[in-house]
């Protein structure tokens, strides 16, 4: 009788949408929340907005990007691209924090893309890569897009490299994000065949926040605050499980405002309007990435111009992003342990 | 005769579920040329039929939908009592497969080839979509989604083997526990032939 009855639940339930596993699929069973809620104690935020800082001064040194040089019309301002000098401000922090960082360099008449990479090597699956990246090149001196994500990067590189993981984490800083994601499609083409890619995570733009009401665009068909004071994280197919345990720990750790939303893996309108940044390249590769975003030109008025200062990051929206970011490359790369 | 109208008859149907209107007109054209075969059983007038189809769901946890096409069956019991089932495939949000039963009335016009129809539909929509995390859904919501909503008729017309509806709108909820969302319908055409 019993078991009859368990037949027609089970039916009932997968009738109306409710299969079984969703109510007992725990994301966080197999993640240790105590010990990365310690990890995340190491999180120094003075820290992070010196890096931001760090950043901003070498691109105002920086002499731009030779767009004249193109001979190609390159959309928002090119002129006002830099990526040169920063990279030494990203080789130092790599230094300071243990790790050896690599130059990848391709050279192309009109695109040569310097892509910066540390390995902190797993301890017990290192063929296994986690990728947390955020492109260093930059319209002006671009503080929020994206010195905020290039520093939440850099925290993490150096908050983590203090632990162990099972697998192997790779802090990636991608060249010319802003004139067509080269550096990034460049990585992917690139990527060893005998490394297995666990999850790609993607920053850009993690620090600003407007909190007066309609502040923030939804495009149609997203289901969004109207107040943009949240960062958007995003998902495909290949990457669902990763963007659901990346939501579960935020609720843990009550990190920071976070809308998470899945689209489709598959070509579609809906899926074209979120490739505009370095997570694009890993989805069109049918590769597990997800992108985290405080959603640029929806909510903020400064997005590729040169008003993108310091003075408009949100401090509380940056740590918050900061410690999610740590939290989740944790969690993925098996550890700390 | 049958052997030489059928095919075209077939072909207009098919056309009507990838999108041409020109399809009607043939089906029509091969429907004309069959009226003398007489008519249908009054007990039991089977169908099948090709549609041309939008659809949106929106709850808090998903937004599914597209346009596209697909083909289905539907049984009118004495010229009243409809029961339909049918399948289509809708494209815009991502690859989306719908599927959808019910039972309806129509009512029966003057002439006997105006004929409203109302019918109330539980659709599945399976695929492809947008999903959102919430306090509410802190995982992705399952497959299929569930909706149960109303159709509208208000332009369906019936001749001897062929019945044609135009512009039927459809508005229901999807049920995504604990949170409802409406789901809008919209058949553009649809085109049906009816078996002997």
């Amino acid at each position: 009788m019993s078991r009859i009855a368990s037949t027609w639940t089970l039916a009932v339930a997968a009738t109306f949408g409710l299969a079984l596993p969703a109510c007992t699929y725990d994301p966080l069973e197999d993640i240790d929340v105590a010990a990365i809620r310690a990890v995340v104690g190491d999180i120094d935020e003075q820290r992070v907005w010196a890096d931001i800082q760090a950043q901003v001064s070498a691109h105002t040194t920086d002499g731009g990007f030779p767009c004249q040089q193109t001979g190609i019309y390159v959309p928002n301002g090119n002129c006002a691209l830099t990526h040169t000098a920063v990279r030494a401000t990203i080789d130092e922090r790599l230094v300071q924090a243990g790790l050896e960082p690599r130059r990848h360099r391709q050279d192309d008449p009109i695109f040569p893309t310097v892509n910066i990479t540390a390995d902190l090597r797993g301890v017990s699956s290192p063929d296994e890569v986690v990728v947390v990246a955020a492109h260093y090149d930059v319209f002006y001196a671009a503080a929020n897009d994206n010195g905020s994500g290039v520093a939440a990067v850099l925290e993490a590189a150096r908050v983590l490299s203090a632990y162990s993981f099972d697998r192997t984490i790779r802090f990636v800083f991608f060249d010319l994000e802003e004139v067509g994601l080269i550096g990034s499609q460049r990585f992917v083409d690139a990527w060893p065949s005998e490394e297995t890619l666990t999850v790609a995570l993607v920053l850009d733009m993690i620090g600003y926040a407007a909190h007066q009401a309609g502040s923030q665009q939804v495009p149609p068909g997203f289901s969004a605050p109207d107040v943009g004071d949240f960062l958007a994280l995003f998902a495909n197919g290949h990457s669902e499980d990763h963007a659901t345990q990346a939501y579960a720990l935020n609720r843990a750790l009550d990190a920071v405002r976070l809308e998470a939303i899945i689209v489709p893996s598959s070509a579609s309108p809906a899926r074209l309007m979120l490739e505009r940044s370095d997570h694009a390249p890993f989805w069109l590769a049918g590769l597990p990435a997800v992108f985290l975003t405080d959603t640029g030109d929806f909510r903020n008025p400064n997005y590729h111009e040169p008003s993108d200062t310091i003075d408009t990051i949100d401090e509380r929206l940056l740590g918050g992003g900061t410690e999610l970011t740590i939290a989740i490359t944790a969690a993925w790369a098996g550890g700390p342990r | 005769m049958r052997r030489l109208t059928r095919p075209p008859f077939l072909a207009g149907v098919l056309l009507t579920a990838c999108g041409t209107a020109g399809g009607a007109q043939i089906a029509l054209a091969a429907e004309r040329a069959e009226a003398a075969e007489g008519p249908a059983s009054k007990e039991h007038s089977v169908g099948i039929y090709a549609r041309t189809n939008g659809a949106v769901a929106l709850t808090p946890a998903r937004t599914a939908g597209g346009a596209g096409g697909g083909l289905g069956v539907r049984d009118v019991f004495r010229d009243w009592l409809i029961l339909q089932a049918d399948v289509a495939y809708l494209f815009g949000i991502g690859n989306l497969g719908e599927l959808r039963a019910g039972a309806g009335i129509q009512l029966p016009g003057p002439d006997q080839t105006y004929q409203p129809a109302a019918s109330l539909l539980v659709s599945l929509y399976f695929g492809e979509q947008l999903r959102f995390l919430s306090e509410e859904h802190p995982r992705p919501v399952w497959d299929p989604a569930v909706a149960l909503g109303v159709e509208l008729s208000p332009l369906r017309f019936t001749s001897e083997r062929t019945r044609i509806s135009v512009m039927a709108p459809g508005l229901g909820l999807v049920l995504d526990v604990p949170t409802v969302g409406p789901v809008v319908q919209l058949t553009a055409l649809e085109v049906e032939i009816l078996l002997p």
